[in-house]
């Protein structure tokens, strides 16, 4: 990509609701953290930026405002590297001269990427923290270049930055019919700045067999006992004699399209799924649950069937009444339908990134990884996100609510289910003394 | 911990052996990030701006210059008139008009040089100076009190909406077309002051016809220019704009 000639592009399809959505508190920025083995060496750091930069000439955008829709525009703003206050998923100050929609951020041993999900998902997000590692430790010496991936050598591919979305759009396929309200959490909300961030380590072997033991992935795995958890919330709320009205757990579990879809787009290219139990039918078994998501997901993995969703999501988007509506009508329309139908879908989120690998000759630099989602908004309360580096697993749950008592039955339970579980210190402090 | 290690108390990262400050957060090596004072970098910085205003220095030097030439000038000007008006006509008649005009100016030359920073001290000064020039001119000619009544009137909205336009054009991020319209506007409105102020003098109450006029016919204007900035600002391709 020519550096020289300021490139633009509409936002994908999945970008498309987040510039209606986003404030301060709900900032749609997500946030994944390399912590190292040793300090972090800010010129060798300062020297993989300036690569990263280079090789992912497509992340130095801004968003602009057009008359019909949002759209990305090129800018030459440098990267911001800061240190790591401890002020999580902060959203983009649209005030700020600096434009970009990503930032990092470094604090002792921890290297941190945070995007604005207007640019791209989780696992473009993953792949460009990568690429700063291994760029790293090349300037340090302790990778070769014969070791690193070509990918993260060559010049930026134009596919990397196609809208994937509506490359798989097909047309005159039915759409998916919307499902009804789904319950939500009862805790009440924490005062302003709200987000607050539990990690919990995880024996990814202890989990993993636990999950073979049920002959289901940890995905699956994880999603049950989320369910599960809903699933006690909801009865003792009943119990309670309080008002429960919606009867539907559902869990949103983004899926990478990447896996169903060859595409080496590097912006948002994921859709979810949503394993649901309905409680009207009575109390289910933890087995159930584990049986009931495990079938979901493979259902609604099938290309078949995403291809459904994403008739659905472009098709909303091609529609020339849609299309001639000017933005400042549709952010509202669009605000008014995420709060009134999207976040009403579903209870919660788990997003999984799976098991991270980096070359070998650097994987022992890097202790583990750290994926922390969006805050979640208003109604949904509570999200998880998932990561594995060789044998530690992280989960984040982003919590804006005064209450710890959903991760403490969740954690709870996978205590009672042998596996090790170790909170990890969120306060800055306190973690700088273990150093 | 190697204590030998080279690294910033604050953000804890390691900083290569050359480093005298860590450039996240700008504290210096081995200073404590709760320290009062200020650190190394923040010396530098400080430094810098010194040397920023030691560049500046030569523009204060050029101002001072032109004052400096001002005042040769208009005092040579005030001289020369007086002159040769005492010598034509043995009294100072036509020469007042040019003596406070050059002492007006030279006010209010005098004020941009040294208040340039004081703008409350600018402003009140440039005002007064040019009320005091407004007075002296009814008083040189008719002496029916225009001065006051209808000068000093009209020089105050004219000062009233300049403030207005600068705290505009302050507070405005983008500067392009927007300041046009902001101009027109208050030029729509002196309009409207003018008209206002001359009825009320000549007719003791107000009565708007031709400024109305202005005004109207300036709103569209201003309008169209506010549009083109906000909506079409600088370097916007069309294109990308009007997506659909």
């Amino acid at each position: 990509m020519d550096k020289k000639i300021s490139f633009w592009a509409p936002l994908d399809n999945a970008a498309k609701i987040f510039p209606a959505i986003r404030t301060k508190e709900h900032s749609t920025v997500a946030r994944i953290t390399a912590v190292l083995k040793e300090r972090v060496s800010i010129k060798h750091l300062f020297s993989a930026i300036e690569l990263a930069e280079k090789r992912f000439p497509y992340f130095k955008v801004s968003l602009r405002k057009g008359f019909f829709w949002y759209y990305l525009e090129q800018i030459d703003d440098p990267i911001k590297v800061t240190s790591d206050n401890g002020r999580l998923c902060k959203a983009f100050d649209r005030k700020d001269s600096n434009k970009l929609l990503f930032r990092i951020l470094v604090r002792n041993n921890e290297i941190t990427v945070e995007f604005s999900h207007i640019l791209t998902d989780g696992a473009g997000l993953l792949q460009f923290l990568k690429a700063i590692l291994i760029y790293y430790f090349n300037e340090k010496g302790m990778i070769s270049a014969e070791q690193i991936d070509p990918f993260y050598t060559s010049k930026a591919s134009p596919e990397e930055f196609e809208d994937a979305y509506n490359r798989y759009f097909k047309e005159k396929i039915p759409h998916v019919i919307s499902q009804p309200k789904a319950f939500h959490l009862p805790f009440d909300l924490n005062s302003k700045p709200r987000f607050d961030v539990l990690l919990a380590m995880i024996s990814t072997k202890d989990l993993k067999t636990r999950a073979s033991e049920k002959s289901v992935s940890i995905t699956v795995f994880l999603v049950a006992i989320y369910l599960l958890v809903l699933q006690d919330i909801f009865h003792e709320c009943k119990a309670k004699g309080k008002r429960v009205r919606r009867k539907f757990a559902r869990i949103q579990v983004p899926i990478d399209l990447r896996n169903i879809y060859p595409t080496k787009t590097m912006r948002n290219f994921s859709l979810f799924v949503l394993p649901e139990l309905d409680f009207r039918l009575g109390i289910y078994s933890f087995d159930e649950i584990v049986n009931l998501v495990h079938h979901k997901m493979q259902l609604e993995t099938d290309e078949k069937l995403i291809s459904k969703i994403i008739s659905r999501n472009v098709g909303g988007e091609r529609n020339v009444f849609v299309r001639s509506i000017p933005i400042l009508l549709k952010s509202l329309i669009l605000h008014a339908k995420y709060y009134a139908e999207g976040t009403n879908q579903f209870s919660g989120v788990v997003t999984n990134l799976g098991n991270t690998r980096v070359p070998d000759a650097i994987a022992d630099q890097i202790n583990y990884f750290v994926l922390t989602p969006p805050p979640p908004n208003k109604k949904v309360k509570i999200n998880c996100g998932v990561i594995g580096y060789k044998d530690k697993l992280v989960m984040s749950f982003g919590n804006i609510t005064n209450s710890k008592e959903f991760e403490r039955r969740f954690l709870r339970f996978l205590v009672e289910q042998n596996v090790k579980v170790k909170i990890l210190n969120t306060c800055h402090e306190q973690r700088d003394e273990l150093l | 911990m190697n204590s030998e290690m080279n690294y910033c108390n604050k953000c804890g990262v390691e900083l290569d052996v050359n480093m005298n400050f860590c450039p996240l957060c700008g504290l210096s090596t081995g200073e404590n990030p709760d320290g009062a004072a200020p650190s190394k970098s923040a010396q530098s910085i400080e430094k810098d701006m010194v040397i920023d205003d030691y560049g500046s220095l030569t523009k204060v030097q050029r101002q001072k210059l032109f004052w400096e030439l001002s005042c040769i000038i208009l005092v040579s000007v005030i001289l020369v008139t007086l002159i040769i008006n005492l010598l034509l006509d043995k009294s100072i008649t036509w020469s007042r008009y040019s003596i406070a005009g050059c002492l007006t100016l030279l006010a209010n030359i005098s004020i941009l040089t040294f208040w340039r920073h004081k703008k409350t001290l600018l402003i009140w000064g440039s005002f007064i100076s040019t009320a005091v020039f407004l007075v002296l001119l009814d008083l040189f000619s008719t002496n029916i009190g225009w001065g006051i009544n209808l000068g000093i009137p009209i020089l105050t909205s004219f000062y009233a909406l300049l403030l207005l336009v600068i705290w505009l054009i302050r507070i405005s991020k983008q500067r392009g077309f927007n300041i046009l319209a902001i101009v027109f506007v208050a030029i729509g409105l002196f309009s409207v002051c003018i008209e206002g102020f001359i009825s009320l003098y000549f007719a003791n109450h107000f009565h708007f016809r031709w400024s109305i006029i202005v005004a109207i016919s300036i709103l569209p204007i201003s309008a169209l220019l506010f549009f083109v900035h906000y909506r079409l600002k600088k370097g916007v391709d069309l294109k990308r704009f009007f997506h659909i």
